[in-house]
């Protein structure tokens, strides 16, 4: 066959290289057919249609013809071999030469054995023919997937195994009642079974947050991580420790457990645990641990008691003797069971007795006996306290005797024993009434002194109410009161009011207290009784006398309102008439007169004044009338006044003048004028030869305050230092002499030491007989405001462009007189009534009055009920002025209460009076009194106690303690800083004022507050100047004053 | 050598001794191979150690334990796991011996990871032929011994087999001459 030009196989070529192969014609009938298709089919076909043996799988031809097949030539062709069924998969190609179609292919079966049946061997196919290595592989496939489902199935298997080996593990671990857990190399849990989250109470969750050391006892932790770190350092495989661990409850429970090391598959170690619950086993080895201990106690304390201890039976067999049971019987303890009780106790000698006493225990079980023992040993005897019980111990009765050795007890009894004989002989002949009563108030135990301040027997009082045979009945109310309180327990002391048995009438103090049984129960009360009946009597006594001298001190105090008012009123019209008189045209000789009866008016109006001031400062009513004025004027007005008394005697009278100074202070002037004359005055009236010299200085020591210091010397007769003592007494004159020499009522210096107090100064009087005397005086006075001065020049009444209408209601006909005549040349149309009721008659008349000038002390209807009915039943507003002799404090106050809005004393002065009349009635409604009054009211305290009182919650006792103890205390310390600073010693400036500055604060002193701190800072730093200097001489006279003023407040 | 050696090992000893006996070959050839994979090539060693623990645990000599697994290879793996593929070789013992050299160069191909002998057949005549044995693998000319005893035994012709060289005496491969009746 030539298929090519150029290639030709023969056919025997072509069998080799296509065994399968099949060439048809155009007739479509086979021509030739490949050895191996042949030996499948099993017969020559050729010249056969093609058709009657193959059928075409593919390519689909819709006419199995020649062109179908001729066309199809490039597409796969698979045919079948209908017979033997096998497919052959392969292509048409046309031999041109031939003109024939040949079919190259081979067969196309799913398995190797599929060619068994065709017989076909390696052999039938073309060695090229990959098909049969293919189907090799198939069979290689097929073995595989064999082994592949094998391989699955033990996978399955074993998955199967391991899954249930998982179930089991994990049923065992979840059933195990044993703790199992797993923790990383830091001790934090991996896994914990069931039994570990019940044991500790924590959840699944909460543990794998937890490390083991968490759930451990804290005073355990440490020991714990140190078993664990040396189990890993020295690679130990498993161990064993026991921990007390606490629960999520807070329980303690301990744990005993088995600790494994084991290594992950990451190579680093966890811990693996098994443990159990071994709290009861703990419990029961710590309690066991604490019986043993306690055994071991009890064995010691039955040893070493000072108590014999001896047990036997009952058959008087010894089985136990403690230490001193041995020692007292001298029985060696090896020796015990050796011995019977009759064997040392004589009245058991005869064992009848024995086991009487045996039997009389089993009834009473334990009984009491005293008796004597022995010492064997040491010979000695003492009286001793027997307990013996009988008790049976697994039916085995033994008996227990206990010997105690009372000596002590004995002497401690013989003791109380002599107590209370002695006590009880006290209170058999004390005076005093010892009275017991129980819950109902019945007499249960009276002593002999109660007998006797009753005078009832013993026996015919006990059993009977206390109240009901001795208390007044006014006084029943008090007894039960007293009751009561001793239910609460209460003790205390009272007097009451009784009847004794002969029924008189008695005062007795009792001091009562509950009384309580051994139990603490109360039953009753006791009672000691004093009869005060003579000491009352003296009390009620004193009482009537005081009462007497307060009536006497008000008689007193009216007869001084009443000689006052009787004296002043004629010298009110006697002053008056003079200086009416003055005003006329007089010759020389009756000036002469009328000067010498003006001068001794004005001295007995101020020996009146003088005793008006002594009588107020014993009252306690000399008040300041506090306002700003100028201290140089005062000086001056003060100079002009005593300089034509020094010219008449021919004396200087020199007065420093300060220039560059504040001299503006808020005070009383009046009362520094009267000081300051009553100074010079007593200068004058005792120098002869020489003069008076007055000196003042000023220093700022502290904001808003200066210190003024002023001085009187003079050269006169001086005085001894007997008399200097004595200076400020009342009436005080060095010598009868003196008063017939120089007259004068002796007040003058009470006086002004008063006001310097009052106006919290001080005084010193420095004098030497015949040479003269210097009175120094230094106050500390608020600075003032020379815009606040009260107006000397008076505004005269005169000025005002009206004539003003005044009503004058004055009883004394003088008196009218010489307000008539004063008012008469100011401006003023007086209408005169005389008396209150006669005011209100011409006030009702509809009269209107600029200001109406009331006397007090009137006939018919007075001062102040006229005012009463003025400004209550008239309703008339016109300002009222008081005229009044009487210049006591309360008297002023009634009058402002009542509705007057001045007041003026008589003998008034003229420029008063205008001030006062013009003031209101221009409208000034103001009480310039009530102003002068509320300072006085308001005497100015340089201390605070407020701090003070809520620190002791207002306990006045406590208060007036602290008070006290600080005007010791600061007096000294005071001295001290003094002291030291002349020294200039500055340490101990430093500490005295450190120490009080404290107190100082305490007592609110604020105005040495910055002063205490400036000192102990300077003198701290050591720091001497001009500045320390002043302000420690602030401190000494404001701490001098304040000290003063407490002294007062604690009196 | 593929797995499918291996296992036919296993199968062996198996089939006629039973599991425990394998496992305990097993143990002593020191292999912890659960299971053979037939299409996986494992170490050679592995062969010669199931081989050897064979033999010892059966106290029957390498050579026998290597005949007696030819002819199971034949008989068992290549009859039931191979089925037609083993008689497709040829209509007898004969052409299957003839067509051994061209049977075993197209295994080359199917099995890349082998190192597989090359067979040659010389001198054929109607009762016998010269199979040639030339394999890299040292020892195994019993194997080839029992396998072609073993196909005597699968075509229903018991051969006589004689070994006429050996490379342990110097030649370069093995002749087994092979005669039937």
């Amino acid at each position: 066959m030539e298929l090519n030009s150029n290639i030709i196989f023969s056919e025997n070529q072509i069998n080799k290289l296509f065994p399968f192969y099949l060439e048809i014609n155009s007739d479509l009938k086979i021509t030739s057919i490949g050895p191996s298709l042949k030996k499948i089919t099993n017969g020559n076909l050729v010249e056969s249609y093609l058709f009657d043996d193959f059928s075409i799988e593919r390519p689909f031809l819709t006419n199995h013809n020649w062109d179908n097949l001729f066309n199809s030539i490039h597409d796969l062709f698979i045919i079948k071999h209908e017979k033997s069924d096998l497919l052959l998969r392969g292509q048409f190609e046309y031999l041109k030469d031939r003109k024939t179609l040949i079919f190259i292919g081979t067969p196309w079966v799913q398995s190797i054995d599929n060619l068994k049946e065709k017989k076909l061997f390696i052999t039938d196919f073309a060695i090229h023919d990959p098909t049969f290595d293919l189907l090799h592989i198939i069979k290689n496939i097929e073995i595989n997937s064999e082994d592949i489902k094998i391989l699955l199935s033990k996978l399955k298997q074993k998955s199967e195994l391991i899954k249930q080996s998982e179930a089991n593990y994990k049923a065992t671990l979840n059933m195990a009642s044993e703790i199992i857990y797993k923790t990383n190399r830091d001790g934090y849990f991996i896994y914990v079974n069931p039994a570990g989250q019940r044991f500790s109470g924590y959840s699944n969750d909460e543990l794998m947050k937890m490390r083991f050391v968490d759930l451990v006892r804290s005073d355990y932790v440490r020991k714990t991580i140190k078993k664990y770190l040396k189990q890993i350092n020295n690679s130990k495989e498993s161990t064993y420790f026991e921990f007390p661990l606490i629960t999520k409850l807070g329980d303690e429970k301990w744990l005993g457990q088995s600790v494994q090391l084991n290594y992950n598959s990451n190579n680093d170690f966890e811990f693996v645990g098994l443990a159990i619950d071994i709290t009861k086993q703990k419990i029961n080895e710590f309690a066991l641990k604490d019986t043993n201990r306690k055994l071991e106690l009890l064995q010691t304390l039955i040893n070493n008691t000072t108590d014999a201890i001896q047990v036997s039976k009952e058959n008087g067999q010894v089985v136990y003797l403690n230490f001193e049971a041995s020692d007292r019987l001298g029985i060696p303890l090896n020796a015990v069971s050796n011995y019977f009780v009759w064997d040392f106790e004589k009245i058991f000698e005869d064992q009848k007795a024995w086991v009487e006493h045996v039997n009389t225990l089993k009834s009473k079980g334990s009984i009491v006996i005293e008796g004597k023992n022995m010492n064997q040993r040491t010979g000695n005897v003492f009286p001793v306290e027997v307990t013996v019980r009988f008790i049976e111990i697994n039916e085995t009765g033994y008996i227990i005797a206990n010997s105690r050795d009372i000596t002590e007890r004995k002497i401690i009894e013989e003791n109380v024993r002599k107590q209370k004989e002695k006590y009880e002989n006290i209170i058999a002949n004390m005076n005093l009434g010892l009275l017991e009563v129980d819950l109902e108030e019945r007499i249960q135990f009276v002593n002999p002194g109660f007998e006797q301040i009753s005078g009832y027997s013993k026996e015919e009082i006990i059993g009977k109410k206390a109240s009901e045979v001795f208390v007044a009945e006014t006084h029943l109310s008090l007894v039960q009161d007293k009751l009561f309180d001793r239910a609460k327990g209460h003790s205390d002391m009272y007097e009451i009011l009784v009847k004794n048995r002969t029924g008189e009438n008695r005062w007795w103090m009792v001091s009562g207290a509950p009384n309580y049984d051994d139990k603490g129960e109360l039953i009753g009360s006791i009672g000691i009784h004093l009869d005060i009946t003579e000491q009352k009597q003296l009390e009620l006594d004193l009482e009537l006398a005081k009462s007497k001298a307060e009536e006497s001190s008000k008689a007193k105090e009216a007869f001084l309102a009443n000689m006052s008012h009787e004296i002043r009123t004629p010298l009110n019209a006697i002053i008056g008439m003079i200086r009416e008189l003055s005003k006329e045209m007089l010759s020389p000789k009756q000036k002469t007169y009328l000067e010498n009866t003006s001068v001794a008016s004005q001295h007995l109006l101020s020996v009146l004044n003088n005793i008006l001031d002594i009588s107020k400062i014993e009252a306690g009513e000399l008040q300041l009338d506090l306002h700003h004025f100028d201290l140089q004027k005062i000086l001056n007005d003060v100079k002009s006044i005593m300089l034509s008394k020094c010219g008449e005697k021919g004396l200087y009278l020199n007065i420093s003048h300060l220039e560059n100074k504040n001299v503006i202070f808020i005070g009383d002037s009046s009362r520094f004028r009267q000081i300051l004359l009553n100074l010079i005055g007593n200068a004058v009236k005792f120098t002869d030869y020489g003069g008076i010299t007055v000196e003042y200085n000023i220093e700022d020591l502290h904001p808003g305050y200066q210190a003024v210091y002023i001085s009187v010397t003079d050269t006169g007769v001086g005085m001894d230092e007997s008399y200097l003592k004595n200076i400020f007494n009342k009436f005080s004159q060095e010598d009868t002499s003196t008063s017939r020499k120089y007259g004068g009522s002796g007040l003058g210096m009470t006086i002004t030491k008063e006001l310097i107090q009052l106006m919290n100064g001080t005084i010193e009087i420095k004098s030497k007989k015949n040479v003269g005397t210097t009175i120094f005086m230094n106050f500390l006075i608020p600075i003032g405001d020379s815009t606040k001065l009260l107006k000397d020049d008076m505004i005269s009444i005169g000025d005002t462009n009206r004539l003003l209408n005044i009503l004058l209601v004055e009883d004394n006909e003088f008196n009218r007189l010489a307000a008539s005549n004063t008012l008469s040349h100011f401006n003023c149309q007086i209408t005169e009534a005389v008396n209150g009721l006669d005011a209100i008659h011409i006030l009702k008349s509809g009269k209107i009055f600029d200001v109406i000038l009331m006397d007090l002390q009137m006939p018919i209807m007075d001062g102040f009920e006229s005012t009463k009915v003025i400004r209550n039943t008239l309703k008339i507003t016109t300002p009222i002025i008081a005229l009044t002799a009487n210049a006591f404090k309360s008297e002023l106050e009634l009058c402002l209460n009542i509705g007057m809005n001045d007041c003026v004393t008589k003998p008034f002065e003229e420029e008063k009076l205008l001030n006062a009349i013009y003031r209101l009635a221009q409208g000034h409604s103001q009480f310039p009194l009530t102003d002068a009054v509320e300072k006085a009211n308001s005497q100015q305290k340089l201390y605070d106690l407020s701090q003070l009182r809520s620190i002791s919650r207002n306990d006045s006792v406590y208060c007036k303690k602290m008070i006290t103890i600080f005007i010791e205390q600061s007096t000294d310390s005071l001295s001290q800083i003094i002291e030291a600073y002349k020294c200039k010693d500055l340490s101990v400036v430093y500490s005295v004022s450190h120490r009080i500055k404290p107190s100082i604060d305490l007592m609110g002193i604020d105005l040495l507050r910055e002063t205490m701190r400036f000192i102990e800072k300077e003198s701290k730093d050591n720091c001497d100047s001009d500045e320390l200097k002043k302000q420690i001489h602030f401190l000494q006279m404001v701490l001098n004053n304040v000290l003063n003023q407490l002294r007062e407040e604690i009196v | 050598m593929y797995g499918i050696v291996n296992k036919a090992i296993e199968e062996l000893v198996t089939e006629n001794f039973g599991i425990d006996k394998w496992e305990a070959i097993k143990e002593r050839s020191g292999i912890d191979i659960d299971m053979f994979i037939s299409n996986e090539p494992y170490d050679d060693d592995i062969t010669f150690k199931l081989v050897g623990a064979v033999s010892e645990e059966m106290k029957i000599s390498v050579s026998d334990v290597l005949r007696a697994f030819g002819e199971w290879w034949i008989m068992r793996t290549g009859k039931e796991k191979y089925g037609y593929l083993m008689e497709s070789g040829g209509n007898n013992l004969k052409d299957f011996l003839v067509n051994l050299p061209l049977f075993h160069n197209r295994v080359m191909m199917i099995y890349p990871k082998l190192t597989p002998p090359e067979f040659k057949i010389s001198d054929v005549v109607d009762n016998g032929l010269n199979v040639h044995y030339f394999s890299k693998r040292v020892g195994l000319q019993d194997f080839v011994h029992g396998l072609l005893t073993g196909l005597g035994k699968f075509y229903g012709c018991p051969v006589n087999l004689e070994l006429l060289t050996l490379r342990e005496e110097g030649s370069d491969h093995e002749i087994f001459r092979v005669t039937w009746n």
